[in-house]
């Protein structure tokens, strides 16, 4: 079984710091970067596996394809069985958190600077 | 033989002596002390009108030397106002006081057969009549003013044509139209929604109005089947609440760039200061001050974030 971990952002530095984070802790391995929700999609519904294991870190603001557009299309192609979508995210709007519990995809919602605590807590959950 | 005691204050307009003397004496066989004020023109009636209003009842002699017929009847009606004015005629002019009474006098007596009974009769009749004929006016009037002066506007319109029978003076301020540019007009000159129904089910509607300037207002509208002049009428009341619609609609969209701002808070200006918070976090751990890259990186992000609140700040200006 493949572990993959998606990173999708349109902003690179946020990109960096969460690789960075992920570095810190010793995760390296199966990162793909996306710069819009559109991307993901994209290579979600062509290359998309059963068996494999989908941690995805999204971001709401994107261009092209934002999160909520992204999560509203990708949950007819993939199963809550083995994605975990982190929402990360620079918002701390109410209406966006109240939002997230209409998705079963979602299992939280991070506020931007994310903690290594929490990037500790997945990578033991998921054994990455 | 009976004697009325009661106070009785009679006027006789009668320039004919022998005819006010005979109705003086046929006055006194019946009733006990009245007063009689003779007058014997009717420029004399004019200069005592003020005192009129103290009297309980009017002869009027309908030929009188400065003025006669149809025009001394409306005069005499008009000072008496209050009070009923009995008019006396000879067989000669039986047929004008058929007219006179259609003009508004409340009886007529022959003088050829005028004796005490029949003046008695008419005197008492009539002043009581009279009451009751005021009572109605007075009560016709009441609802009049309830129409005419209502604040709120109320037009009257036939049930099956849709024309405009009455319309009140709030209607004709509301609409800027005249009620006679609006009479026998059919409603829809004013209400433009293409469906104007008024059934039994809904009694209040919101509907576009059209002024008579072309302006167009927002109304809720109230409505109930009556009776007008024997016909279905329709009764309704209009309330513009053009003003609170948009109150409402000025609410809701400052209500719209209030979650814009939230919005804008939390996407523009806070993206780039989670980055600086990140970066300074790496920093920290990784004791890495001198890492050019993460440097690099805060110096964009504290640009970034310097021009988001810049542009929110001129967005402000413009709003």
């Amino acid at each position: 079984m493949k572990k993959h971990i998606f990173i999708i952002d349109d902003d690179p530095i946020s990109t960096i710091i969460l690789k960075k984070n992920l570095e810190l802790i010793a995760v390296f391995k199966g990162i793909e970067t996306f710069n819009n929700g559109k991307d993901a999609f994209n290579f979600l519904e062509k290359e998309y596996q059963k068996e494999d294991k989908y941690i995805i870190f999204l971001d709401l603001n994107m261009p092209e394809m934002n999160g909520w557009e992204f999560l509203d299309k990708v949950k007819h192609v993939i199963s809550s069985h083995n994605t975990t979508i982190y929402v990360l995210t620079s918002s701390i709007n109410k209406a966006d958190m109240e939002k997230t519990t209409q998705f079963s995809l979602i299992e939280k919602y991070i506020s931007k600077p994310i903690d290594k605590k929490i990037l500790i807590e997945i990578k033991e959950k998921y054994k990455l | 033989m009976f004697v009325d005691e009661r106070k009785y204050n009679i006027i006789v307009i009668e320039d004919n002596f022998g005819d006010f003397f005979l109705l003086e004496e046929y006055v006194s066989e019946k009733i006990k002390n009245p007063t009689i004020k003779h007058l014997e023109r009717f420029s004399e009636l004019n200069d005592f009108k003020d005192e009129v209003g103290q009297y309980d009842i009017i002869f009027l002699d309908l030929s009188l030397p400065d003025k006669s017929g149809s025009e001394l009847v409306e005069s005499v009606l008009k000072i008496a106002k209050n009070i009923p004015v009995v008019v006396l005629t000879g067989y000669s002019d039986f047929s004008f006081a058929l007219k006179a009474i259609a003009l508004g006098a409340s009886d007529y007596l022959l003088k050829d057969e005028l004796n005490s009974v029949t003046l008695y009769k008419s005197i008492v009749y009539n002043i009581e009549r009279f009451k009751n004929i005021i009572k109605i006016k007075e009560s016709e009037q009441l609802y009049n003013d309830l129409f005419e002066l209502s604040p709120q506007p109320i037009f009257v319109i036939d049930a099956a044509t849709l024309q405009i029978l009455d319309v009140n003076q709030a209607c004709e301020k509301l609409y800027e139209f005249k009620k006679e540019e609006l009479l026998n007009q059919s409603i829809t000159t004013i209400f433009k929604d293409e469906e104007t129904i008024f059934d039994n089910h809904q009694t209040i509607i919101t509907q576009t109005h059209q002024k008579k300037n072309k302006e167009k207002i927002i109304s809720e509208v109230k409505y109930n089947k009556i009776i007008h002049n024997n016909k279905e009428a329709i009764i309704i009341v209009s309330n513009d609440i053009t003003k609170s619609i948009e109150h409402l609609n000025e609410i809701e969209s400052q209500n719209t760039k209030l979650k814009d701002i939230a919005w804008i808070q939390s996407h523009i200006v806070r993206a780039p200061l989670t980055n600086i918070l990140g970066l300074i976090q790496l920093i920290n751990e990784t004791e890495s001050v001198k890492d050019k890259e993460l440097l690099l990186h805060l110096n964009q992000s504290v640009q970034e974030l310097d021009n988001s609140i810049n542009e929110i700040v001129n967005k402000t200006h413009a709003m």
